[in-house]
């Protein structure tokens, strides 16, 4: 087990402090370093409202203050995002590797649309006007899906 | 009529994707 746990500070001014905090796993004490106590101290003294939640195996753990720096872990508030929440923000907000995914899964659809195109080529009977326009709608989507594909797949 | 729904489908797809690409690069910052 790791003795360093992820803390994040937001305070209602909209300042947000992340970074590693050292733990006493057995008591349940989360030890803050300087620069939180800081952001604290600030938030205090401009009337702002904030929290400050622990990050823990997919749980938020909110921490009561205990005395200095020392906070304890709330482990009866801890809280984690269910199945559906997490579905629906990895469709609508994604993150970096979920973006490259989706950008792989473009580059399979389009590989999928030349694919197509080839077994059409090889199967029609003969040519025609129509059969040129679903060859054109072939290697159109595989183009546009190549290009969407490579748009996500930037990595930053 | 195939390929017109070829194109649709394509569309449709691209646009979701690029528009979730956005929306994840502005909500991130990552």
């Amino acid at each position: 087990m790791s003795t360093l746990i992820k803390v994040t500070f937001s305070a209602t001014s909209g300042e947000e402090v992340s970074g590693k905090a050292q733990i006493d796993r057995a008591q349940g004490i989360v030890t803050l370093p300087a620069r939180f106590s800081i952001s604290i101290d600030r938030a205090r003294n401009a009337g702002e409202r904030f929290e400050i939640v622990a990050h823990d195996n997919g749980y938020k753990y909110p921490l009561v203050h205990q005395d200095a720096d020392r906070y304890a872990l709330e482990a009866a508030s801890r809280r984690r995002d269910g199945f559906w929440h997490q579905a629906w923000r990895a469709i609508t907000e994604p993150h970096k590797d979920q973006r490259q995914q989706y950008g792989r899964f473009a580059h399979t659809l389009s590989a999928a649309a030349m694919i197509g195109l080839a077994g059409y080529l090889k199967s029609m009977p003969a040519w025609s006007l129509h059969a040129a326009w679903e060859l054109f709608c072939f290697f159109l989507c595989g183009a546009v899906l190549f290009v969407v594909g490579a748009v996500l797949s930037k990595g930053d | 009529m195939f390929g017109v729904a070829l194109l649709v489908l394509t569309g449709a797809i691209s646009a979701f994707l690029l528009w979730a690409d956005r929306n994840g690069r502005r909500v991130h910052k990552d």
